[in-house]
């Protein structure tokens, strides 16, 4: 009886090793691809030129807020109103008047209609990522040294309207990037952020 | 008595004993698996970035340029001549003509340039994207591209990228460079100083003349310019157009494995006429599936001195599994003109962006 007991006991730690090296190799995954997101976001915005972050030019750009999905929905691999692929044109009006009445999609065609639509998307295909929601919020360099609460404290966020012109207004930003995922066969929400800072 | 272990009690143990190893062996293999994979995955993160680093300072040492009329280019768009009109530079046929920088090239016939022939390869070295495993993502399938662009002297001519011997920094945090009238000196920054946006190049020759650059950097506190002389990057101390040293990205197949690598090559010519055929300089990495450049003729976000590049990075394990990374950065070249300045910019190139069926592919 008592080999029997020893003996179950190490089959169920085997067990419970390999179900954990498993779990631990799904969760490394995700986080890689999720981290890969978050890297190329914080590369457009170090690219991209200052005056136009956050504004119409750059819909990938705009504040999405954590927190505030029916105003500022987060980027994600579909559309939320159609459940289709949007790819708005670029260099053309956007349609934004308070709400966004597009929801851009993270993802780009293969090999879009237009050249005006290359290079809207920032994945190339989807990302294995269930329920996949990246946010992006703009504040002020202040929000740092006082110690702020991310996202409560108005004063240090840059306001919510996307207009033509720069939402930009001081010399520096810091940006905040949240992508925010379930795990693959759980209910777990799993979130990675990176913070980056620019000047003008 | 003692009663002896028959021969069901051997196999039953023996039975156990197995199904312990086996799950001992599983779990071990697993261990080594995971941690085999997670190596490669934090190698293949730091290549990308050490690859997007070395290409982004190439880069920024590059400009955006275009060749006088007797080089095929149309040297002042506004100026006349055979390719001189900015609706030629918006015609795909004529674009592939035309010889300027950055010059973005697809490894495949249809998105060739006839100025760039000194680049063009036989089918054989030209990475074919269905010998890729086909368990790789799709979008490291397609097509990759080619970046051709020259870069601004910042040593003494040297007969090969690597006999450039590093010259003595510029100290910008430290000391403030002042046009004089015995030439250009240095004094002591007494406040913080900014340099023009994408160190605004300048072109102080006349048409005849393109060889004579500068740049232009904000030195005192009344926000003056004075320029800085710079040369553009060849074998000669005074290089011609014809003399510029032309350097290529391009992802070429692995001659052992067959997979994708990517490499630096030059040529100390940008003449179309018994152009010699570009030289390896380096190779920066044996696992680049794709490289894709978009500037502001495929994105309309950019302007026209960025210039955003997309590395599609794999490995694939000795068990067969496959790790990807896919990398990107936007690198802002010098420019020969004040970039946010719609006038001059569409003066050169037309209304940016609005190019109706480019050849190049994303």
């Amino acid at each position: 009886m008592i080999a029997v007991a020893i003996l179950g006991f190490a089959l169920i730690t085997m067990l419970g090793n390999i179900g954990t090296l498993n779990g631990a190799h799904q969760f490394n995954q995700e986080t890689a691809k999720a981290q890969e997101i978050a890297q190329i976001l914080a590369e457009r915005i170090h690219g991209a030129k200052f005056s136009l972050i956050g504004t119409i030019d750059h819909p990938w750009s705009w504040q999405r807020r954590a927190g505030a999905p029916a105003e500022h929905p987060p980027l994600t691999e579909t559309d939320l109103t159609t459940g289709a692929a949007a790819y708005p044109r670029l260099g053309q009006p956007v349609p934004y008047a308070g709400a966004p009445t597009h929801v851009h999609n993270l993802l780009v065609a293969p090999l879009p209609a237009t050249p005006a639509q290359r290079g809207v998307g920032l994945v190339r295909e989807a990302s294995g990522l269930e329920d996949l929601r990246v946010f992006l919020e703009y504040y002020r360099p202040g929000a740092t040294s006082t110690g702020a609460t991310w996202a409560v404290r108005d004063g240090f966020r840059y306001p919510d309207i996307a207009t033509p012109s720069s939402i930009i207004d001081d010399g520096a930003l810091i940006a905040r990037i949240i992508v925010r995922w379930r795990g693959r066969g759980t209910t777990v929400d799993r979130a990675y952020e990176m913070i980056v800072a620019r000047a003008r | 008595m003692r009663r002896g272990t028959t021969l069901i009690e051997i196999i039953i143990a023996m039975s156990i004993f197995t199904v312990l190893i086996t799950a001992v062996l599983q779990c071990l293999t697993g261990v080594r698996g995971f941690v085999d994979r997670e190596s490669v995955q934090n190698d293949l993160v730091l290549e990308g970035r050490r690859l997007i680093d070395v290409m982004v300072q190439d880069l920024s040492g590059s400009a955006w340029y275009i060749a006088p009329v007797a080089m095929g280019g149309p040297d002042q768009v506004t100026t006349g001549g055979i390719y001189a009109t900015q609706t030629e530079l918006q015609i795909p046929a004529r674009d592939r003509k035309i010889k300027y920088y950055p010059y973005i090239m697809t490894q495949e016939w249809a998105g060739r340039g006839d100025a760039f022939q000194a680049f063009w390869r036989t089918p054989a070295e030209i990475l074919d994207p269905s010998t890729l495993p086909s368990a790789l993502p799709p979008s490291h399938r397609w097509a990759s591209q080619e970046i051709i662009f020259v870069k601004i002297a910042t040593a003494p001519p040297a007969a090969t990228p690597r006999d450039i011997q590093p010259p003595d920094p510029i100290e910008f945090q430290q000391t403030d460079p002042q046009q004089t009238s015995s030439g250009l000196t240095w004094t002591q920054w007494t406040e913080p100083r900014r340099i023009l946006p994408a160190y605004e190049l300048r072109n102080s020759g006349d048409a005849s003349n393109k060889t004579t650059w500068s740049l232009g950097i904000i030195a005192d506190a009344s926000g003056a310019v004075v320029d800085l002389p710079v040369r553009w990057e060849s074998d000669t101390l005074a290089p011609t157009a014809a003399q510029l040293r032309e350097y290529s990205y391009v992802v070429v197949p692995n001659p052992v494995s067959g997979r994708g690598q990517l490499e630096r090559r030059y040529r100390n010519a940008s003449d179309l006429s018994g152009a010699p055929a570009a030289a390896l300089d380096a190779v920066l990495s044996t696992n680049v599936d794709r490289l894709v450049a978009n500037t502001y003729r495929t994105d309309a976000t950019l302007g026209v001195d960025q210039i955003r590049i997309t590395l599609y990075l794999s490995r694939t394990l000795d068990d067969g599994t496959l790790v990807t990374d896919v990398v990107e950065a936007t690198a802002a070249m010098r420019s020969i003109f004040n970039a946010l300045d719609p006038v001059g910019v569409q003066l050169r190139l037309g209304e940016a962006g609005t190019f109706t069926d480019p050849v190049v592919t994303p």
